[in-house]
């Protein structure tokens, strides 16, 4: 692969091209399945490069974020005779807050959790990938009974396969049925490929959802927290702090 | 006054990027906890990334002028979609009023966009880890935080054509990697 095709890409991917040079580079790409698939794997890599920008800042702010500076929402009532039943409300209010709100556990599971994003991206699909497709819809729009069901119908020995399976398992987490979707986090397609790092991510996140001894908990992610290769490293290592305040 | 915040997210320093950040952040805040009655503290959680997504809309020449909308209702609506789609699930969307929804609808698209970013930028991540150094300094530089050649190669110590030489070996080492994964394109 030559080091221009990788600028036209580039050039194209951020607008810089007039609109007869993008036409006449789109009709190469039709006509030339190389420089078609050294494009999509560019995109690709261009697409994460621009994600992990954005989580970068994101992680900034957050860093930056002084308490000092952070909105506060308390609203003072002039009247004072007010204030006692006020301050009752807000007790009691407290008091129901802790009595009712998920154990620790599970709102640190439930903070980290992220539904990936449904991947819908061709136009003219071919005929074995409409299940998937439509079952990626109905996970898209949060229909999780249907998208399971269609997920399940996707063979395995199709392509996109492991994929099927790992959307399915996040779609049991949008029922709150984590033992299920433990089970297909746990399930061995994903020992290897893609997925390894966000099925054991995903397996521990379960575990906290279905109150798993802290200690295992922890030794599960002093494991990801000692691979720094692994994606969720990071994340691990933030999630052990946590817990050990705790 | 618009023109002027447009302008400063665009070319802004770090010290004007946060001041527009605290500046902004607690209408946020009202906003989204009125609009799904939910905790500030929820509401806060989702604020730094509500503004990343229309500070790199900005910078990347996808949100341009002139603006349908003030900045403050380009990041409420796009925190607004942020919640709907992380925080609800089909039953609270369905009894959404929708009359109350006042959001652009472009921020939806540069969320489902970014979110999608964000996804493969965890593979991306992997496949830095996988390639090392000095690859994976060479490419987060360029393209994480948009080092210019001439700067790098001050920094770096090589001279300009071997850096970019570099960044394409490093290039092509990374789609090595993705054919080796059958990453799904």
């Amino acid at each position: 692969m030559n080091e221009d095709q990788i600028e036209r890409i580039e050039h194209f991917l951020s607008g810089l091209m007039t609109e007869e040079e993008s036409n006449a580079f789109l009709s190469e790409l039709e006509g030339d399945p190389e420089l078609k698939q050294l494009y999509h794997q560019h995109k690709f890599l261009k697409n994460g490069f621009a994600g992990l920008q954005v989580e970068e800042l994101e992680k900034k702010l957050r860093l930056d974020e002084e308490p000092a500076a952070r909105p506060v929402s308390i609203q003072r009532s002039p009247a004072y005779r007010y204030l006692s039943i006020a301050a009752m409300a807000i007790v009691l209010a407290g008091i129901s807050f802790l009595l009712f709100r998920p154990p620790l556990m599970q709102r640190l599971a439930k903070r980290n959790y992220d539904a990936p994003f449904a991947q819908i991206q061709r136009s003219n699909p071919p005929p074995q990938d409409t299940t998937y497709l439509n079952a990626m819809a109905a996970f898209g729009s949060q229909d999780w009974k249907k998208a399971i069901t269609l997920f399940e119908m996707v063979s395995d020995t199709h392509r996109l396969y492991k994929r099927a399976l790992y959307y399915r398992a996040h779609s049991y987490v949008g029922l709150n049925e984590y033992e299920a979707a433990h089970a297909i986090f746990s399930n061995p397609a994903f020992t290897e490929g893609q997925y390894v790092y966000q099925a054991d991510w995903n397996r521990v996140l379960m575990r906290m959802y279905l109150k798993h001894p802290t200690r295992e908990i922890i030794s599960n992610l002093e494991i990801i927290a000692d691979d720094s290769k692994h994606f969720f490293n990071e994340r691990a290592i933030l999630l052990l702090e946590k817990l050990k305040k705790k | 006054m618009e023109q002027g915040v447009y302008e400063s997210f665009k070319k802004g320093s770090d010290q004007e990027i946060r001041s527009l950040y605290q500046s902004y952040s607690v209408s946020f805040v009202n906003y989204i906890s009125k609009a799904f009655k939910c905790d500030q503290m929820l509401a806060r959680d989702i604020y730094p990334e509500a503004f990343s997504i229309v500070y790199f809309n900005i910078r990347n020449g996808k949100l341009t002028p002139p603006l349908k909308s003030s900045i403050q209702t380009y990041l409420n609506s796009t925190g607004w979609n942020l919640y709907h789609r992380r925080h609800l699930d089909k039953y609270q969307r369905d009894k959404l009023p929708l009359e109350d929804i006042d959001t652009e609808p472009e921020t939806k698209s540069m969320v489902d966009e970014i979110l999608m970013q964000k996804e493969r930028g965890q593979h991306v991540r992997s496949l830095l880890e996988k390639i090392g150094e000095p690859c994976k300094n060479i490419l987060v530089q360029i393209y994480i935080h948009e080092s210019g050649y001439k700067d790098l190669s001050a920094t770096m110590n090589v001279p300009e054509a071997t850096l970019r030489k570099r960044k394409f070996d490093c290039l092509a080492k990374m789609r090595k990697l993705m054919d080796e994964l059958k990453l799904e394109l």
